[in-house]
This record gives structure tokens, C-alpha cells and sequence, in this order.
């Protein structure tokens, strides 16, 4: 190696460090603000889980692992939450996901008016969860619209307490929640049932396959990716739902429809038990965390081709 | 003939299924222009269309200010992140440094946790900075949110963008910062847009932050605004109904115009907070 070709090489390590140091120096503002803001919280958040901290006096002390002992153990509220999560989060996608399978379907094959469709029912999607809430209370509670309907057509004798009963409150939740994502779900169906080369459905039909043997033969397996990002985005959203029972019923009847992010934020912004609080919060994140992982791993083995 | 019935009878349902979504809808739009004793009657179609409701709902000057409030909010937000991102994301897309790939993990990191369990820390945090019930605050909070996905989208666009182009900008002796703003920044315009898009709606329509962090009348945003006018005049249902068309006005304009920009969001993976 010649002392010219070693120079160069020198200048060039020389200037690759240099270009890396300024790449640094361009990634340090954004490296700042999300250390913060999103990192530290989550750190302090651990910190929390370990005290007994009440949210103003700076003078807690530790308390080891006695509130993940007592979340795990002994919070009767929060196996409470824990199941109304469970259970709010099943139904509403066990009848969202077939409602917008469905919808996808018609939608895909094309009915008069499809694009109109299409837009009314991803609207509620553009509009914030507490506007929608609101507007379903006004709908929803004892002299609202629709009782009135109800009554008027003679269907029930006396008004319905919608956000009242502890079975009724907890339905309620679940249809305004289903309302509202009907066709963000749909719209992910549809996408998947565009992605189906055409190729495949001609030589069905050249195959003679009918409707009920596309359906089953066809579609549905190859829209079992759809259905794991539809089923997922749900899962998470439903999980962390807070708006809907926050407005319509505030967590009632006697913490009915508390779900596990409602109960959260009481503990801790109610109650003043922050450090409580936080070791629910922790227990929380690993499960949607873990969701999310598996969610990633489904959403990467889908890009198979056919 | 028996499909044909059958195609009927499911175009019968969707339509069922669109009345279903848009009679809440269409009754609030009716209901800002009924009285109040029309409302409580469950009357469906007010006797005459009058405006009292929304000069009540309006009368709150709180009201008025929520609008200017979350525009500010969602623009400031939105800025953060993008300027942060795009300039971090030149870096992370281009050096080939171990420290980089390490970084890029870092950034993605925070899409697996909930922002549930950032909320503790987060209000003790605004409480000792003194940004609770700043604007400030709240944008920096949007701003940082923002930073995962933004990276995501920044760095992988800017990994399709040829080499090619940075290696004949080096030759012409341009500078780092140079073959950003000349080369880079105008091709990354697209993921701008997507971003922005995908933003707008998830800062507009938070409710949580506004209702921890923001405590002054005045410096409440739309859904803040709207769920404590509903609170305060839940006897005076029709100036709730006005506002409440008012705060779907700005939703519905977005999208109006995102809406082929939403459909492909989702088409390409779809997230939502």
C-alpha cells in the first residue's frame, strides 16, 4: 500500500466519523425530547410502583413489592376492572369483527352506493371518543330519544335504564364502542380483499366455485391477515377503552363498567394513591406490551405471498 | 334467483347498518336547532330552526377559545415531531454505524408501551417544571408522542431514496446539513403529509392530556370544553347539541380532505392510538 493510498484512507475514516458525529448531533434534539417525555415517565413509572407515593408529598417512603402484592392478591376492584376489561373487550370484537368482515364483503362486491358507504361509516373514526360519548348519552340515558322511540312505539311500557342497570351499562358500552370502530375494521377487510389477485378468482370460477366455496375456500383464508390487524388494533384499543365509560357511566353501576385504565387513572388521580397506581399501571403495560409483540410478529409473517 | 334474494337481503342489512350509524349523527345535527322542551319531548324534528342554541353554547367565551386552543395545540404538536424526526431520520437512515441501528431501536421502542402508564410520572413531572397548564406543556408532550411513529416513517423513506444522489452531492462538496435541506427535505414532502394526517386527528380528538394537565377555562381544548360545558349545563340539552355540531365541523372537514389519505394510512398497516 502506497503512502498516497494510505492518506486517503485516512481522510476518508477521518471524514466518516466526522459525518457520523454530526448525524449524532442532528438525531441529539429529537434523542433529548423523547428521552424525557416518553422514556423517563415509563421509568419513573417503575420507580412509582415501589412507594407509596401520593402524587404531591415528596416525602414517601418505599414500600418494596407490597403494591404488586395487594394488586395481584388482595384488590377485589381491580379483578373486577380486570374482568369488565376482558369481557368488554371480547364481545366488542367478537360482533365488531363479523359486522365488518360482513360489511367489507358487500362493500368489495359492490352495491349502489358503496362510496357514500363507505365514507358515513368511517366517519365516527375521525370524531373524538368524548364527542361521540356525549352524543350517545343524550341518546342513552333514562329521558332520552331512545326510550322515547321506544315507548312511543309501544315496545316497553317504562323507560329503560340504559347506563343504569349493571348488565344494560355494560351492553351499552360495548355497542357505542362497536358503533364507533365499525368501519375503521371494515375498511381494513376491504383493503384486504382488493389485495386478492384477480387471477385466483378467475380460475375459481372457471373451476365452477360458487359463492358459499369462495367465501369459505378463497376469502377467508386469505384474509386471515386482515383479521389479525383488524383483531389486534381492537384488542388494544378495546383494552385501553377510558373515554366511553369516563362519560356514559363514570364506571357504574358500583364499578360495573370500571375498566382496568379507568380504574388507573381513579386510583391514582381520585384516591391520591399514585404509587398504587403505578404498579397497576406496570402490570398493564407488560400485558398490552406483550399484545403488541405478538401483534408485530402476526403483522410480519403476513407479507407471505399466495 | 336464490342468490339474487340473497344479495338483497344482505344490501338490505348494510343499509340497516348505515341508518343505525347515521341516525346518532343526523339527530344531533337536528337537535342543535330544536328547544330544549323539543329535546326532552324526543321530538325528531324541531317545529322551527333556530339559532338560540349556539349563541348560548357560544356565549361561553371558554367555548370560542377551545377552537384557537387546539388548533395551536395540534399544529405546535405536529411541528415538533416533524421537525425532529425528519433531521434525526436523515442520520438514522444513512450512517452505517452500529450506534445507529441501536438508536433506531430506541426510538421505535415506545410503540409497545401504553402512554397509560406515562400519566403519574408525566403529572408530577408538569407540576415541578411549571408547564402544567401551559400550552407549552401539552405541545412538547404531543411533540415527543409523535417522535416513534415519525421516525418509523422518516427513516424508512429515506432509506428508498437513492444513495446515489447524497455520493454526487459529496463530489460537488456539498455538507451534511447542505445535501439535507437541498436534496433530502424536499423528497421526504410526502411523509409530511401522511404524517400530518395521521396526527391531526389523534391530538384533536385527545381528551386525557387536556383533562390531567390543562386547568384554566381558557386554555381548554375542543373535547375538554365539550365534556365540561356538558357537565356544567346538562340542563340546557340544546346549547349541548350546538356544541356538540360545532365540534364536529372541524372533524368532518379533515376529512373531507384526508379521506383518501386515511384510507391508505390504514391500508398500509393501520394505526390508531
Amino acid at each position: 500500500m502506497g503512502r498516497g493510498q494510505i492518506e486517503e484512507v485516512k481522510t476518508n475514516l477521518r471524514l466518516l466519523g466526522r459525518e457520523d458525529l454530526t448525524a449524532l448531533l442532528w438525531i441529539f434534539p429529537a434523542l433529548l425530547v423523547y428521552a424525557l417525555i416518553v422514556l423517563l415517565p415509563q421509568v419513573l413509572n417503575l420507580g412509582y410502583a415501589f412507594t407509596n407515593y401520593d402524587g404531591f408529598d415528596p416525602a414517601f417512603s418505599w414500600v418494596g413489592a407490597d403494591n404488586f402484592v395487594k394488586a395481584l392478591t388482595k384488590d377485589q376492584d381491580l379483578v373486577a376492572a380486570f374482568i369488565n376489561t376482558v369481557v368488554f373487550a371480547t364481545v366488542s370484537l367478537a360482533i365488531g369483527l363479523v359486522l365488518q368482515f360482513f360489511l367489507a364483503y358487500k362493500l368489495y362486491r359492490g352495491m349502489a352506493g358503496s362510496g357514500f358507504l363507505k365514507g358515513l361509516f368511517y366517519l365516527p373514526m375521525v370524531v373524538s371518543m368524548v364527542i361521540l360519548a356525549v352524543l350517545w348519552s343524550g341518546i342513552l340515558r333514562y329521558h332520552g330519544m331512545l326510550n322515547a322511540l321506544l315507548l312511543a312505539m309501544n315496545w316497553i311500557s317504562e323507560p329503560v335504564d340504559w347506563l343504569g342497570d349493571r348488565t344494560l351499562s355494560m351492553a351499552s358500552l360495548i355497542f357505542v364502542n362497536a358503533w364507533c370502530y365499525l368501519g375503521y375494521g371494515a375498511i381494513i377487510f376491504l383493503a384486504g380483499f382488493n389485495a386478492i389477485p384477480v387471477d385466483l378468482l378467475e380460475s375459481a370460477d372457471i373451476d365452477g366455485a360458487g359463492g358459499w366455496v369462495r367465501l369459505w375456500r378463497i376469502y377467508i383464508p386469505l384474509l386471515m391477515n386482515s383479521v389479525t390487524v383488524s383483531l389486534f388494533i381492537g384488542l388494544t384499543g378495546a383494552i385501553k377503552i377510558f373515554e366511553l365509560p369516563f362519560v356514559l357511566t363514570h364506571g357504574g353501576p358500583a364499578g360495573a363498567t370500571t375498566t382496568i385504565a379507568y380504574g388507573i387513572y381513579k386510583e391514582a388521580f381520585d384516591n391520591q394513591r399514585f404509587g398504587y397506581s403505578s404498579a397497576v399501571s406496570v402490570l398493564f403495560t407488560l400485558i398490552i406490551g406483550l399484545l403488541t409483540l405478538v401483534q408485530l410478529r402476526a403483522t410480519r409473517s403476513r407479507e407471505v405471498g399466495y | 334467483m336464490l342468490q339474487k334474494l340473497g344479495s338483497a337481503f344482505t344490501s338490505a342489512l348494510v343499509w340497516l347498518l348505515a341508518l343505525i350509524i347515521a341516525v346518532p349523527l343526523f339527530n344531533t345535527l337536528l337537535s342543535g336547532f330544536k328547544t330544549s322542551r323539543e329535546i326532552n319531548r324526543s321530538q325528531f324534528w324541531p317545529t322551527k330552526f333556530q339559532l338560540d342554541n349556539f349563541q348560548r353554547a357560544l356565549a361561553e367565551p371558554s367555548v370560542t377559545f377551545s377552537f384557537v386552543n387546539t388548533l395551536i395545540l395540534a399544529v405546535g404538536g405536529i411541528g415538533l415531531s416533524l421537525v425532529l424526526c425528519s433531521v434525526a431520520s436523515y442520520g438514522l437512515a444513512r450512517r452505517k454505524g452500529r450506534i445507529f441501528s441501536v438508536l433506531y431501536i430506541v426510538f421505535l421502542a415506545a410503540m409497545i408501551v401504553p402512554a397509560v402508564a406515562a400519566l403519574i410520572p408525566l403529572y408530577t413531572m408538569m407540576r415541578v417544571s411549571g408547564l402544567m397548564d401551559t400550552h407549552v406543556g401539552l405541545i412538547l408532550i404531543y411533540g415527543a408522542a409523535g417522535i416513534p411513529f415519525g421516525v418509523l416513517m422518516f427513516t424508512s423513506f429515506i432509506k428508498a431514496v437513492p444513495v446515489t444522489l447524497d455520493e454526487a452531492a459529496i463530489l460537488e462538496g456539498c455538507s451534511y446539513r447542505q445535501r439535507f435541506f437541498r436534496i433530502i427535505f424536499p423528497l421526504v414532502q410526502p411523509v409530511t403529509v401522511s404524517f400530518s394526517a395521521l396526527q391531526v386527528p389523534t391530538i384533536w380528538n385527545d381528551f386525557l392530556m387536556p383533562l390531567l394537565f390543562l386547568r384554566s377555562k381558557m386554555n381548554r381544548t375542543i373535547t375538554l370544553s365539550v365534556y365540561t360545558f356538558t357537565r356544567e349545563h346538562e340542563v340546557d340539552i340544546g346549547a349541548v347539541f350546538a356544541l356538540l355540531i360545532l365540534a364536529l365541523i372541524p372533524p368532518m372537514l379533515f376529512f373531507a380532505f384526508a379521506q383518501k389519505q386515511l384510507y391508505r394510512g390504514i391500508t398500509a398497516g393501520g394505526v390508531k392510538g
